[in-house]
């Protein structure tokens, strides 16, 4: 058997089990579309009943629902603009220079990822508790993490979404544009226009890219909001909490709602950095 | 890339613009050594704290961890097994997607990785809630195979469901470390081995698939039906079955992929391990809706304990139990390649 028919047979089998991977991964997409059309006649939208457009044509009849979106996506928005502010000059440093305790920063960077998301909630949980009783902590932080609410989630969700902000300019920055500096700087350009006019361009996408990556995460983390957000109401504690009274078909609504809004933030990202790749062609190559 | 890196170090050692930046990182690090470092250290101290019901540590003791540890035995081995049979199946099913997508996804490659990616712009819970759905005996999948056969089918509640549950949220980690690795892999070595008449695994890929798949085939068994449930026909034929299927499998599979492609993403691999078992080995919400009594695992006890009994002593003695063990594992596999490297495979 030639090998080129050996690589053929190889190409099937893995476009095959990549069908099903896919219908793995979708069914849970098409069961929550498929509910959002149902009306189960009961309480609980977890069988198929009628055909029903009610709950799309009231998507937020559900006394709270639209208050947690709201406050769900106020937290996504601020999470998102505070870590890309604060992620962004960890990654140029980390990606454009080499220098004595990089390794650490580094480091630190990848803790969330390391770390068991429900062991970084509790630890946030009992350090905001401890700034209200502790009186050292409690006058440096004002009260502002206790009682909880929007400030402690917002802190919760901007230090696990920093680690995605730091690692995308990181990698924008790599090997890239440092030819170009130089030819800024032999024309005297100062530090502050080379930022701007080289370096800015280049990591732009990866901010983007990482702060939408925090708004998506934001919005879809469901254990450290449990453990932060105290009484504020948040769409998925809200719905963790409601679930075991009632499932309307409104739940399946806004999570296609959420789920096409994400979509059109991703293809809004992707057309965004194409554009900014097209502009400095030269330095995308390297 | 060769003639860049070169010219990057010596520009970083005469450009006046190469400091360390501290001044700019500052705000940054102080933001993550009071959010991150400091939260998980004071879980730490928090877990030998003497008073138990008390809000803030006071005083040094061991009897948090006397008292809870052999208490919620069976919680944490739910959370290693469970955790562990999850990220083996997300391995299963993200590992030919990754390579498939890499190798012949030609200029669909994006689409293609997007479309995995795509689920995930739902919420966390409402893909729970929709397993939830799919799973019930009286859902969309059982309720019609019910009417037909007069079968009534029970998986909601079982620990299967869980894994199932688990396996589904934790694809995305696996598949894009590996996607990395797969894609970094030098073709022209794929094509060399191709022109060596590199074949199939034959008997001996058989044999080792064969041992993978029974390894297998009793962790998964030992979750879902039981260490001592095994030994029944039901049971029997599942390890059987995965056996022969890791027999196949492993005869069928390419010594390109086996012998080039898996050694070279060695890195990817590790990455992929990491960033897939230590959130399942934390999850708790899936094992509280999709699970029963008997499945809940050591996240459960600790949300539990920090939410509803306020017991903040003991919770942070179970909290510190398996930040330690992710610690653990993680230098381990650490060990394995250089650290910064496994942030680029991320």
């Amino acid at each position: 058997m030639s090998s080129r028919t050996r690589a053929h047979r190889e190409g099937l089998a893995v476009r095959v089990m990549i069908g099903f991977a896919l219908v793995f991964m979708f069914a849970p997409v098409l069961t929550m579309i498929v509910f959002s059309f149902n009306d189960p006649g009961g309480r609980f939208n977890y069988e198929l009943g009628t055909f029903s457009l009610d709950a799309w044509r009231r998507p937020f009849a559900v006394p709270q629902l639209g208050v947690a979106m709201r406050n769900s996506l106020i937290v996504a928005a601020v999470s998102a603009l505070l870590a890309a502010l604060l992620g962004t000059p960890v990654g140029f440093a980390l990606g454009r220079r080499r220098f004595l305790g990089r390794g650490a920063v580094s480091g630190l960077t990848f803790i969330p990822l390391a770390t068991p998301e429900v062991v970084l909630g509790a630890g946030m949980l009992i350090l905001f508790v401890a700034t209200a009783t502790i009186p050292f902590l409690k006058t440096l932080t004002g009260g502002l993490f206790y009682p909880l609410g929007f400030a402690s989630v917002i802190a919760a969700h901007t230090t696990l979404g920093l680690s995605f902000v730091i690692i995308n300019v990181r990698a924008r920055v790599m090997g890239a544009g440092v030819t170009l500096e130089q030819a800024a700087r032999d024309l005297g350009a100062s530090g502050f226009t080379v930022f701007r006019t080289i370096w800015l361009p280049i990591i732009l996408p990866g901010i983007l890219s990482g702060g939408l990556l925090t708004f998506a995460i934001s919005l879809d983390d469901f254990v450290l909001t449990n453990f932060t957000a105290g009484g504020t109401t948040m769409f998925p504690t809200w719905l963790y909490g409601l679930m075991r009274r009632e499932l309307p078909p409104q739940i399946a609504v806004v999570g296609t709602m959420i789920f096409l809004l994400s979509l059109g933030l991703v293809a809004v990202s992707a057309k965004l950095s194409r554009r900014r790749a097209g502009l400095v062609p030269e330095i995308r190559k390297s | 890339m060769a003639e860049v890196v070169p010219s990057a170090k010596a520009a970083g050692a005469r450009s006046p613009g190469a400091r360390a930046g501290w001044p700019e990182m500052l705000p940054t690090l102080a933001w993550l050594a009071a959010l991150l470092v400091l939260p998980l250290v004071y879980i730490l101290r928090m877990s030998f704290s003497a008073d138990p019901f008390a809000l803030t540590a006071t005083g040094w003791s061991l009897a948090n961890y006397a008292d809870s540890i052999p208490f919620y035995w069976n919680n944490l081995l739910n959370s290693v097994l469970i955790g562990l049979s999850a990220t083996i199946l997300a391995f299963a099913v993200a590992m030919p997607v990754a390579y498939g997508i890499s190798f012949y996804g030609g200029r669909w490659k994006a689409v293609l990785l997007f479309a995995f990616f795509a689920p995930f712009l739902t919420s966390y819970l409402i893909r729970i809630v929709a397993w939830q759905t799919l799973l019930g005996a009286n859902g969309p999948l059982f309720a019609p195979l019910t009417q037909a056969t007069g079968l009534e089918v029970r998986v909601l509640g079982t620990p299967f469901a869980v894994v199932a549950g688990l396996t589904y949220q934790l694809v995305p980690f696996v598949l894009l470390p590996l996607y990395t690795a797969f894609n970094r892999i030098d073709r022209t070595l794929c094509a060399a081995a191709d022109d060596l008449y590199s074949g199939r695994g034959g008997r001996r890929g058989a044999a080792i698939g064969a041992a993978a798949g029974l390894v297998i085939a009793l962790l998964l068994g030992s979750v879902f039906f039981g260490g001592r449930g095994l030994a029944a026909p039901g049971p029997l034929a599942f390890v059987l079955a995965t056996t022969l299927l890791g027999a196949a499998v492993g005869g069928t599979m390419t010594e390109r992929f086996a012998l080039i492609v898996f050694p070279l993403s060695r890195n990817g691999f590790i990455a992929a391990a990491v960033l897939s078992f230590i959130p399942a080995l934390g999850d708790y919400v899936n094992a509280a809706l999709l699970g029963d009594i008997r499945t809940q695992m050591l996240g459960n006890v600790i949300q539990a304990k920090f939410l509803v009994e306020l017991d903040y002593a003991g919770a942070a003695a179970l909290s510190a139990t398996l930040l330690v063990a992710a610690m653990l594992l993680l230098t381990l596999l650490l060990r394995l390649i250089r650290g910064t490297e496994l942030l680029d495979v991320v």
